[in-house]
């Protein structure tokens, strides 16, 4: 009898046991946490959105020089300063924060034309600014109006779209489950009416606290649009760690900050379950679970320390697998850029030209 | 001093026509011009004697030259009227603006439906990264003397240099200068200057173009008649 009876734990890996996978292996030990469910080709194309988190996604692609895809960047030769005034280069297109799985439907919705820039609200400030409700601080002051506002959140749609159909993977991150909404319309805002941007009116901005049916239905379909357009395309999900800064839902903040993440965690688990081209990534855990010790995050509690940053990061791209070909090599140059500049440099030698003649003459 | 000019003209080389039509008027003019590279370079500074122009040793002689035969340090606080180009240069302000496929929404403009937007806001601003030193340099000399700027004559419909040059012109105006625009007078019914005033190369003005302007400028009262 002193044989032990055999049992499915017997076979499983370390990382499947506490004491070995975490406790002995320690913060910064951990490994295999996440490997890709995807073998992606070596210039693999990555979008990132969603919430603020997604950002440390983006920056990281960006210091790698892997290819981050900017749909929406900057005009040619804007200052960097110029750019983050304007929050260019912060997602792959420019919509700014994408919290709730609602909002992505919209963003979806834009891009493939089954939405126009006329279904966003539009909110006038005093000094007759315009601020589209969907982004409502992507621009420092506001649009000079409503024309110009629709034109921006069409360009974004557009950049939008093309992160769909070019990229290999789209990250999302998801953030919060708390939202606010216009009763009367059904648009989804990114932040509460009258915190900065747009008027409150009880009688139509009401809270609410997405469900987990809820956010399943919004995120199923935000990517039955998207694989529409891009049967091809692999979603990366990840679940923001930094708590809700508040919460409308009458909870604690920090029992509403667990109760949102667990319920985002749980969609992104099934979500990833059910779909072959959907993967998730534990940005979450690496910061928020008990082998963290909250070590990342700063002293109040909610702002992640840039070693967090590195660390998650670490672990994605030694969960990356770019072991398929690449499918871009020799890319052309922009053929735009390139005929821009050669226009810019043959007016230039016309001017020159005439100037030294000008000397000529005399 | 020997003989004073009536008109000093700096600039680009949009300022050639205003100098080919002084000629023609009979008006005696000096020049200082370089190219709009060397403007948008910035290849310009304020210093203790004026306007100095640095890395482009053609156009620093030429203003050596004119310090010379005028006989002042500082040429452009002489009280001699200026005309003047600088600060647009927009053939090398506005195609970077559009390598990445942006454009301005204009309000009397159909919505744009391709490509990227930018915001007149985000241009203004870019404008004034670009341009602030030329505004300074122009505040600067409209402090001390007579001085007009004038717009480049619009000859193509290319993608955002309306929009570029409408911005330059109302910053222009709003620091108080004085802004001459061509197409006030001179331009077709369809806004742009009519080819036989406009040059071969389908940039520039011709001489006779650069008369009718100085002409339009005294007759506006802009210039002494």
């Amino acid at each position: 009898m002193g044989e032990k009876s055999d049992n499915p734990y017997r076979h499983l890996p370390a990382k499947a046991f506490w004491r070995t996978g975490v406790a002995e292996a320690g913060l910064f030990g951990l490994s295999q946490l996440w490997s890709s469910a995807w073998t992606l080709p070596a210039d693999a194309q990555f979008a990132t959105f969603g919430s603020c988190f997604a950002q440390h996604i983006s920056r990281a692609l960006i210091s790698r020089k892997m290819n981050w895809l900017n749909a929406e960047p900057a005009p040619g030769r804007t200052p960097p300063e110029l750019a983050q005034k304007y929050n260019y280069g912060v997602f792959s297109a420019r919509t700014g924060n994408i919290y709730t799985a609602a909002q992505l439907l919209l963003w979806a919705r834009l891009a493939s034309g089954a939405a126009g820039t006329d279904s966003i609200e539009y909110w006038t400030d005093e000094k007759g600014l315009v601020h589209d409700m969907l982004r409502p601080k992507i621009e420092p002051q506001g649009f000079v109006s409503r024309k110009e506002a629709e034109a921006s959140v069409a360009s974004t749609a557009r950049a939008f779209a093309r992160c769909i159909t070019e990229a290999d993977v789209l990250v999302f991150t998801l953030g919060l489950t708390e939202g606010w909404i216009n009763t009367a319309t059904g648009q989804s805002y990114s932040i509460c009416p009258g915190t900065g941007v747009g008027t409150f009116d009880e009688g139509v901005h009401a809270f609410h606290n997405y469900t987990y049916p809820e956010i399943l239905r919004d995120l199923e379909a935000a990517l039955a649009i998207m694989w529409q357009m891009n049967p091809d395309l692999h979603v990366l999900l990840t679940v923001s760690p930094v708590p809700l800064v508040a919460t409308a839902s009458g909870d604690h903040v920090l029992v509403a900050t667990q109760y949102s993440k667990s319920v985002l965690r749980a969609v992104a688990g099934d979500m990833a379950r059910s779909h072959a081209q959907v993967d998730y990534f534990p940005s979450y855990e690496i910061i928020a679970a008990p082998s963290s010790r909250a070590t990342f995050f700063e002293p109040n509690m909610r702002a992640i320390a840039h070693d967090g940053v590195d660390l998650v990061m670490r672990h994605f791209f030694a969960g990356l697998d770019l072991s398929a070909p690449s499918r871009r090599a020799g890319a052309a140059p922009d053929a735009g850029r390139a005929a821009a500049e050669a226009q810019m440099q043959a007016e230039e030698l016309v001017c020159e030209e005439m100037l030294l003649e000008t000397f000529n003459e005399r | 001093m020997s003989d004073k000019p009536a008109l000093l003209i700096l600039g680009d080389s949009h300022a050639i026509a205003l100098r080919q039509g002084a000629d023609m008027l009979g008006l005696a003019a000096e020049e200082l011009q370089f190219s709009g590279a060397g403007w948008h370079d910035q290849r310009f500074a304020l210093g203790e004697n004026g306007l100095e122009v640095r890395g482009i040793p053609r156009a620093a002689g030429q203003l050596r030259a004119l310090r010379e035969k005028l006989g002042v340090v500082d040429v452009f606080a002489s009280g001699i009227p200026v005309l003047t180009t600088v600060g647009f240069h927009l053939g090398r302000l506005v195609p970077p603006f559009g390598w990445n496929g942006h454009q301005v929404q204009e309000e009397d403009a159909p919505g744009i439906t391709e490509g990227l937007t930018a915001s007149r806001a985000f241009t203004q601003d870019y404008v004034q990264h670009y341009r602030r030193r030329h505004f300074r340099l122009l505040r600067r000399l409209a402090r001390l003397t007579p001085l007009i700027v004038v717009v480049p004559p619009r000859v193509h419909d290319r993608p955002n240099y309306d929009s570029f040059q409408r911005i330059i012109t109302e910053d222009l105006r709003g620091l108080g200068l004085t802004v001459y625009d061509p197409a006030d007078d001179l331009a077709g019914e369809d806004g742009f200057l009519p080819e036989d005033l406009m040059a071969e190369d389908g940039i520039h003005a011709t001489a006779e173009c650069g008369a009718m302007m100085i002409e339009a400028m005294r007759g506006r009262g802009l210039l002494p008649a």
